[in-house]
């Protein structure tokens, strides 16, 4: 594990950019803006064009979003228990979750991509 | 209600609940009391009275009773303040509960343990820290501090170690390790000190798992304290030079000019003043008398005034 | 009475009631802690859900899969839970913008100046705590704002 003061540099760094990305990712749903309700925006179609349109910027948002989210979790549960072996715990899961998430989310988007094709 | 038609001050009967704690069998129970109380009387006044009046098993903690020791710190009415510096009627409730300081382990009643609390402040270093050897083990002369850089550091100098701000911090409440913020106010007051060199070795320990970075600024501290010392300023302050040290990659920056060791000129004050009995027969005289006279009661008494009689005899 | 036993000494944290649960202590002119209890909540909800969001969109590339996820939504209770996750979005993003200026940059607490009767703390009534009231006033507006919108969509109302 790194440092404290990285890690924390990290969460800063990455709360910046989220407040930048993560408007445009919740104002690509507000009905009026670039569909016309919501329910349009989640429609399969819209996904696709998400996907092919803003790629590789939703996987720059999927990574500082899941570095600032377990690092503020790992705060969290550090906290509210002790203890070397709870440490180690935590680090662990923490690590494990981004892994997951990071896993997941490249995984989608490169079967939208067409890089890798769904169902083999 | 405040001032009857012949000025003199209005009394009220106020209920007060203790939360009691018996260290031998483990009992902790609320226990009733009530007390008159007019303008200016303190929670402390109150439980001093029920002590003496009522109840002697009932056991606080205390010393100056004027908000200079930070002895006696309680949870009045779910608020951490000083018993000595809370007035009965300023509460504005017919009943007043007190309890022991949370997050700080309980001996008895309202006492409360504060080993982990003084060592949290010990682990951060609270003194001057040179970078030569020499000047840490054998200081030999006092270092120079202009007036403005001491306007900078005096706020968190006011601390009195009350406990009140680590009481109230939601953070020490779960996390038993976190080093709370008396401790780090404190670190901020060591660093910003010119005269110190350890700016270093302290942001070592707090740069942990369980330093700075558990704070996340619910002002709790600041809001609780009685002296106005602002915690939570002191942190914020803190973290930010850390956060800049960090993002400068890790530059060791020294304080911007550390003062150097300067001979201090003294302003000559005169001599002594002459003693007032110019006659010591006078003084020896006295001293025998009040000596045989204590002879019978007091022995030891009377003993320790022949010694003295000896001493300024002999010179 | 028995013969005296070995003295047991109380631990007295107040502990997760004490974390989260503003009035558990009753500290005056103390808005921050508020927020902060606010951002901890926000933050565990979010963490919480962005594996699932990262899950659910994975089911975007099986057709069949997201049709039927799509049908959750009709559910009120989700469209409540999107209601109270754009309002978690908002809040911890509008808070941590005043967090990263005071916390990062020590930026709105005032300067550490010698304290004078009644001792009032700098750091409580500097800057800082405008942008605070700010945060709560923007905060609710989008959020009850946002609200309607979205209720109206989902034929609430």
């Amino acid at each position: 594990m790194p440092r404290e003061s990285t890690l924390h540099l990290l969460l800063y760094a990455t709360a910046g950019l989220l407040a930048v990305f993560l408007t445009i990712h919740v104002a690509l749903h507000a009905p009026g803006l670039f569909y016309d309700t919501y329910k349009e925006s989640v429609q399969r179609e819209s996904v696709r064009k998400n996907y092919e349109n803003f790629g590789w910027a939703l996987v720059a948002l999927l990574i500082v979003a899941v570095i600032h989210g377990l690092i503020g979790l790992r705060g969290i549960l550090l906290e509210l228990r002790q203890g070397p072996r709870w440490e180690a715990f935590v680090n662990f899961l923490v690590v494990f979750l981004g892994a997951y998430m990071l896993g997941l989310g490249t995984y989608t988007l490169l079967t939208w991509l067409g890089i890798i094709h769904f169902g083999g | 209600m405040g001032v009857n038609g012949n000025g003199r001050p209005a009394t009220r009967v106020v209920k007060i609940r203790v939360r009691r704690y018996d260290p031998e069998t483990g009992r902790r129970w609320w226990q009733e009391y009530r007390v008159e109380a007019k303008k200016g009387t303190t929670v402390l006044d109150a439980l001093l009275r029920i002590k003496a009046e009522q109840d002697h098993t009932l056991a606080m903690r205390y010393s100056c009773r004027m908000g200079a020791c930070g002895s006696c710190g309680m949870l009045i009415n779910k608020m951490p303040r000083l018993a000595c510096e809370t007035q009965l009627l300023d509460l504005g409730t017919d009943t007043v509960t007190i309890e022991p300081l949370p997050n700080f382990p309980v001996l008895r009643d309202l006492i409360t343990d504060f080993g982990d609390f003084f060592k949290k402040h010990r682990d951060i270093m609270p003194y001057i820290v040179r970078e030569s050897k020499k000047e840490n083990e054998e200081p030999y002369r006092e270092y120079y501090m202009p007036p403005d850089e001491l306007n900078k550091i005096i706020r968190f100098s006011y601390c009195i170690m009350c406990g009140l701000c680590y009481a109230a911090c939601p953070v020490v409440a779960i996390d038993k390790k976190f080093l709370g913020p008396q401790a780090l106010g404190q670190a901020y007051r060591w660093v910003t000190d010119v005269r110190d060199e350890g700016l270093r070795l302290r942001l070592e320990k707090v740069d942990d798992k369980h330093g700075v970075w558990r704070c996340h600024f619910a002002g709790s501290c600041s809001a609780a304290c009685p002296k106005g010392v602002d915690p939570a300023q002191g942190i914020q302050l803190l973290r930010s030079k850390l956060v800049a040290l960090t993002a400068g990659a890790r530059r060791e920056k020294k304080p911007t000019h550390v003062a150097t060791p300067t001979t201090v000129r003294y302003v000559d004050v005169g001599d002594a003043p002459k003693p007032t009995v110019e006659d010591k027969s006078l003084l020896v005289k006295h001293l025998e008398e009040t000596a045989q006279e204590l002879e019978q009661d007091l022995p030891y008494v009377a003993q320790a005034l022949r010694d003295y009689l000896r001493t300024i005899t002999s010179s | 009475m028995g013969e005296r036993r070995k003295p047991r000494f109380l631990e007295n944290r107040l502990g997760i009631a004490g974390n989260i649960i503003p009035w558990v202590l009753m500290i005056r002119d103390n808005p921050e802690r508020v927020a902060f209890v606010l951002h901890r909540l926000t933050g565990l909800l979010l963490i919480i859900y962005l594996p699932v969001h990262i899950f659910v969109t994975s089911m975007t590339v099986n057709p069949q899969k997201w049709e039927d996820f799509l049908l959750l939504e009709e559910n009120p209770l989700a469209q409540f839970f999107l209601w109270i996750l754009f309002g978690s979005i908002v809040f911890h993003g509008l808070n941590g913008i005043r967090l990263l200026l005071v916390e990062g940059l020590g930026k709105g607490i005032g300067k550490p100046e010698p304290p004078e009767p009644p001792y009032k703390p700098t750091s409580l009534s500097s800057t800082q705590r405008t942008w605070l009231y700010a945060v709560f006033a923007i905060w609710l507006v989008v959020w009850i704002v946002g609200g309607i919108i979205l209720f109206r969509e989902f034929g609430w109302f």
